[in-house]
């Protein structure tokens, strides 16, 4: 028998005596055979187990009553005070794991209480074995299952946004949280793959709870970088964990360092974290797909908007500042990130559905009889049908064509009134109202003042425009940035 | 000290302190967590939200779910170790 399988013997001998099992056995024992039994559980060296100790220094001397190759049997023997002892060989088929000597008993034990004592440590033995593997599997098994259930939060996680700003620095923070570091970064290569960028970094010590911002890009030149970024290899040392983000090819790297409680890094971490640094590429890819048809899509907008502007500029388009103040005025009443998009696409080609409008109308100077504007109304749903291809503008539509509706109601094309209008349509409303006050145009006499011109949407807030756009219009135009906007253009 | 007194004395929240000092890289949500502590999700949620305000756990948000995590704050980890050390 070899050595540690000695041992795990020993070990296993000295829990089932601990157990449950054995107390009962004992306490059957003495209720059988008399109070004054004394028991004692050996190893199959015959050396006394630990917790039986107070009682194996007495009873040791029994031994030498034991026959040699006894020890898988039952074994009956007198003792020197005239009274019986009995040896209880722990065993499993031929798995010899100790045994139990009883002394002091007052009667030799009948047939039917030998077979009773065979049955009860058999029965106990295996009751011990289900609960030690149960005991096993519990503890390999748990932990394992705590950590593949956080590893699929964290995708969850990662999968909930698109945006790769938001992206980076979520897995930043997550890994802080998993490895239990107190600095984070994520770097990515440059094109030339001879740089590494950071994309966040989180240091908990440093700037809790903060990225730092303005990072300079690395130069791979020390031999772990080398090693991680270049070869994809993982780097463990102590107090630093370094993994590749491979994607294909590497695409950058992935730091932890320093452990919050001061414990070195393990083999578990690093597992944790390729896993993790598996989700994040995903994720990263994803981000970046995204970010790509968002810019084919904004293309395909700008290709639009320069057609629609080659035949007859800034009929259907508007200027840049317009996007902006649009843009700026969203920014300012929070609105959702999608709903943000969707207004940019939309004042990009905010006049689309002038399109199939006849010139002569759309020239007109003055006002329009009943017979034209009944044809503009026509016409401009008639116009938006040019972008229904384009399925990623079928949320922008509704943008554009409710834009020249008015808050009470007297608007068109549908005359829909208060919240019934689209919120994108009422913040471009505004803007196109500002726009036109302040910039020139050829049939006007002069253009407004900023504040003449926000005076003006003030007075018809309510009537035709929504207050609370409005308000956000007032509120963001005192901004720095909204003057910026107006004396750049 | 006395905040972690007052959460260790409610029993759900005792469980979730225990399992989280005892799994400190566990990100879950609150199904997930009421799986580990063997409760159900709605006390689970509610005692998370608790420990979220008292600042030992800390919330991970998303558009379609909450996950909770331990708290990197190496003072309340003390004080929940102590607390936990006391007790056995």
């Amino acid at each position: 028998m070899s050595e540690s399988n000695a041992k795990e013997k020993k070990d296993f001998l000295l829990n089932f005596c601990k157990g449950v099992s054995m107390t009962q056995f004992k306490q059957t024992f003495s209720d059988i055979m008399g109070k004054n039994v004394q028991c004692a559980f050996f190893d199959a060296g015959c050396e006394p187990i630990q917790n039986s100790k107070k009682h194996s220094q007495h009873v040791t001397r029994f031994l030498k009553h034991l026959k040699p190759g006894s020890l898988k049997q039952l074994h009956v023997f007198g003792c020197s005070c005239d009274k019986h002892c009995l040896a209880v060989p722990i065993i499993q088929g031929n798995n010899v794991y100790g045994f139990v000597i009883a002394v002091h008993l007052k009667r030799d034990p009948e047939k039917k209480e030998l077979d009773f004592m065979k049955i009860f440590i058999d029965v106990a033995l295996k009751d011990f074995q289900k609960e030690q593997e149960l005991t096993r599997l519990y503890d390999t098994i748990r932990p394992r299952a705590i950590a593949l259930s956080t590893i699929h939060t964290i995708h969850r996680l990662l999968s909930s946004t698109l945006d790769m700003d938001e992206l980076i620095e979520r897995i930043t923070r997550l890994t802080l949280q998993v490895m239990r570091a107190r600095h984070c970064s994520i770097m990515l290569l440059d094109e030339t793959k001879n740089y590494l960028i950071p994309k966040a970094i989180i240091d908990l010590k440093n700037n809790p709870g903060k990225t730092e911002k303005g990072y300079k890009k690395k130069k791979i030149d020390s031999q772990t970088m080398i090693s991680v970024a270049r070869n994809g290899k993982i780097s463990l040392t102590r107090n630093a964990l370094c993994v590749p983000l491979v994607e294909e090819d590497i695409i950058g790297v992935i730091c932890a360092k320093h452990k919050t409680s001061g414990a070195p890094f393990s083999r578990f971490d690093s597992e944790i974290l390729i896993t993790l640094a598996e989700q994040a590429v995903i994720a990263i890819k994803n981000a970046q797909l995204y970010e790509e048809q968002k810019k084919m899509s904004y293309g395909s907008i700008k290709s639009l908007a320069a057609l629609l502007d080659a035949k007859s500029p800034h009929t259907y388009t508007h200027s840049d500042k317009f996007v902006k103040i649009v843009l700026a005025v969203a920014e300012e009443m929070r609105l959702p990130r999608e709903e943000i998009r969707n207004l940019r696409y939309a004042a990009l080609l905010p006049d689309t559905g002038k399109f199939s409008i006849p010139d002569e109308i759309l020239r007109k100077r003055g006002g329009l009889s009943k017979k034209e504007f009944r044809v503009i109304k026509k016409q401009h749903l008639e116009s938006l049908k040019i972008l229904e291809p384009l399925d990623f503008l079928k949320p922008v539509i509704p943008i554009i064509m409710h834009h020249h509706e008015r808050y009470d109601g007297t608007g068109y094309p549908k005359g829909l009134k208060g919240r019934q209008i689209p919120i994108g349509a009422r913040v471009m409303a505004v803007a196109d109202a500002f726009e036109a006050m302040v910039s020139a145009r050829p049939y006007k006499d002069a253009k407004a003042s900023m504040q003449q011109a926000l005076k003006e949407i003030e007075n018809n807030k309510g009537r035709q425009f929504d207050p609370e756009v409005v308000e956000a219009f007032v509120s963001a135009s005192k901004n720095p940035g909204f003057r910026g906007i107006l004396e750049k253009s | 000290m006395k905040k972690i007194e007052r959460l260790f004395k409610n029993e759900l929240a005792r469980k979730i302190l225990l399992f989280f000092n005892e799994n400190p890289q566990c990100i879950d949500t609150a199904k997930g967590i009421s799986v580990w502590v063997g409760c159900g999700a709605d006390n689970a949620q509610k005692i998370l939200n608790k420990l979220v305000k008292e600042g030992v756990l800390v919330n991970h948000k998303s558009m379609s779910m909450d996950a909770y995590s331990y708290t990197t704050q190496r003072d309340i980890i003390k004080k929940v170790e102590r607390r936990i050390k006391n007790a056995t």
